[in-house]
């Protein structure tokens, strides 16, 4: 009787060591933009800065043997890409591109040993094929990698280029953007030869990125014009969007731009450290980031890329009352949160006061 | 003597004209002017952003937005003394990051342009604890007083060319060092033929300033 009791009382003392709650981690807030109760159209979700950011926790037994793992954090994110299961971040400090494996969820470098190693990498795209293409200020060169992160091939050089920075692919075409001779080089992705130049009149002053949007049109960061120019996929001029102020649709330090499926246009300002969205027509929708460093602001912003790939992975990190469509990414050039994930999509809660679920 | 002074007069005129020079950033390495895409005489554009149009329309999305104004970097221009995020540049050195990324800016100064001698990325400027070039960390008596071979700020005088005041008060910015410590971006107050630099930095009067070596 005694034993019994003895040994029901430990596991009675036992019981109520393990109902002893633990103090509830406090909820994220969430961070809807515009805010509630007006109609939110994104989402900020998540920033990732090292590899705990993908999810792998170190267990709290290994934690105790080993101490807690000290890890790599991304060093000064510039330009950002994706493809399916995968970001791709070009990092000024290491002069490395950096890639992210969601599944995996590992960071690691792309291995740029031999002849592809990268000089001066300013600026990536990454195809639907999963082929990344930099532009090495260096090199005077884009370099290509296939699929499986080989060497695949070169694009231009000395002879062509002066300091080529950012560089964007559509169909059979690879658009370059050279800030010093301020030329916008149309090149066949086939045989790299030079198509057409565009600029030759002085018509950009230090442009800094370049994107193409699904339709094939191309938009070119015209910095010192602070302006986005927008072109054919010839290279015919469209128009431009936006205009140097520090009012709502207004720029002040343009720089990485993305469009996504619908032609809407993101430009980040690393000025103004947001991110404003443009309609098909350049009027303005929104802007979201802000400076400082809580959730969701952005810390002199420098690229910025539209993700279809793998918003199913970010979806666990949007509100239930928000179903993600597409995910944006924003790199920080600095700050503890260097690349911002924003998930843009729709409200299916209750209904919400004011406007219909209306989306232009 | 006699033969002497016409000499010396040419070199008080040399002097002079060298002063005259510092007083603007008018042939500074931040006029842009000689670029055709600057509008005659708008020398401030390319860092102060003008508000131009009198009404801007609301973002579609936003319609209830009520504030149309956007503040660069986070700083008005009243600054209250707000928390600074440690070991992050801060402040008035964001608006000189913005441009001396290493891409846009990448090795721009004097008479050098797109080099690679001098670079604003890792190795040659950062936050503590880079050795070379930090910024944005707070420089007060407190440090100095942990450092013996830093001067007190708030003592100290800063040396500049007509000034009797501290190194706090001429140079720190809410006690912070930052990039305008010591690079005057408007060639005010800069030594001629240097790097825009507040003081020479020959002999190293400059580094002397802040640290007792």
């Amino acid at each position: 009787m005694k034993k019994r009791a003895f040994i029901l009382s430990i596991l009675i003392i036992c019981m109520g060591c393990a109902l002893i709650p633990e103090k509830p981690a406090a909820p994220p807030k969430t961070i809807f933009y515009p805010a509630l109760p007006q109609q939110p159209r994104l989402q900020f979700l998540q920033s990732i800065s090292g590899e705990s950011d993908l999810g792998k926790k170190q267990s709290a037994f290994h934690e105790f043997i080993f101490g807690k793992r000290r890890e790599q954090l991304l060093g000064k994110p510039y330009d950002v890409a994706a493809s399916k299961g995968k970001i791709y971040v070009m990092d000024r400090m290491y002069k490395k591109i950096v890639i992210l494996d969601l599944v995996g969820k590992k960071m690691s470098f792309l291995n740029d040993d031999g002849i592809a190693r990268l000089g001066d990498p300013a600026g990536i795209w990454v195809s639907e094929e999963d082929i990344k293409y930099v532009a090495d200020m260096q090199r005077k060169q884009v370099v290509a990698f296939d699929k499986s992160d080989h060497f695949l091939r070169t694009y231009g050089g000395p002879e062509i280029f002066e300091k080529p920075v950012d560089v964007a692919v559509h169909g059979k075409r690879i658009y370059v953007i050279d800030m010093d001779k301020e030329l916008l080089f149309i090149m066949n992705k086939d045989t790299g030869r030079v198509i057409k130049t565009i600029g030759e009149k002085g018509e950009f002053f230090k442009p800094s990125d370049v994107t193409v949007g699904p339709s094939g049109n191309v938009f070119v960061t015209d910095a010192f014009h602070f302006v986005i120019k927008k072109f054919s996929p010839d290279g015919k001029f469209l128009g431009t969007i936006g205009f140097h102020d520090n009012q709502v649709g207004g720029f002040a330090r343009p720089k990485g731009a993305a469009v996504d499926k619908n032609g809407r246009l993101y430009v980040a300002d690393a000025a103004f450290e947001n991110v404003q969205i443009f309609d098909d027509q350049g009027r303005i929708l929104l802007f979201f980031g802000g400076p400082g460093s809580g959730p969701g602001n952005l810390y002199l912003p420098a690229g910025i890329a539209v993700d279809n790939n793998n918003t199913a992975y970010f979806q666990k990190f949007a509100d239930p009352d928000f179903k993600l469509e597409y995910i944006i990414y924003v790199t920080n050039m600095f700050g503890k949160n260097m690349l911002n994930v924003y998930g843009f999509g729709h409200w299916i809660g209750t209904s919400l006061p004011g406007e219909k679920n209306d989306r232009p | 003597m006699k033969k002497l002074r016409p000499a010396a007069a040419a070199m008080l005129l040399f002097l002079f004209s060298q002063i005259a020079w510092a007083g603007t950033i008018i042939g500074s390495p931040h006029d842009f002017r000689k670029y055709p895409w600057i509008r005659s005489g708008e020398i401030c554009f390319p860092c102060h952003v003008p508000q131009k149009t009198a009404t801007v329309p609301a973002p579609l999305w936003n319609r209830e937005l009520t504030t149309q104004t956007f503040i660069m970097y986070g700083i008005t221009h009243v600054q209250p003394p707000r928390t600074p995020v440690m070991s992050q540049p801060d402040g008035i050195s964001k608006k000189c990051l913005s441009c001396h990324d290493g891409i846009i800016a990448t090795d721009t100064y004097g008479p050098n342009t797109g080099g690679t001698a001098y670079r604003f990325d890792k190795d040659y400027m950062g936050t503590i604890p880079n050795n070379n070039h930090p910024i944005s960390f707070i420089y007060d008596t407190a440090l100095a007083a942990k450092d013996a071979d830093l001067y007190d700020p708030a003592t100290k005088p800063s040396g500049m060319t007509g000034s009797t005041a501290t190194i706090k008060t001429d140079m720190l910015f809410s006690n912070r060092m930052e990039c305008v410590s010591c690079h005057d971006v408007h060639n005010t107050k800069a030594v001629p033929g240097t790097k825009l630099l507040v003081k020479y930095s020959a002999g190293s009067a400059l580094c002397l300033t802040c640290h007792n070596k």
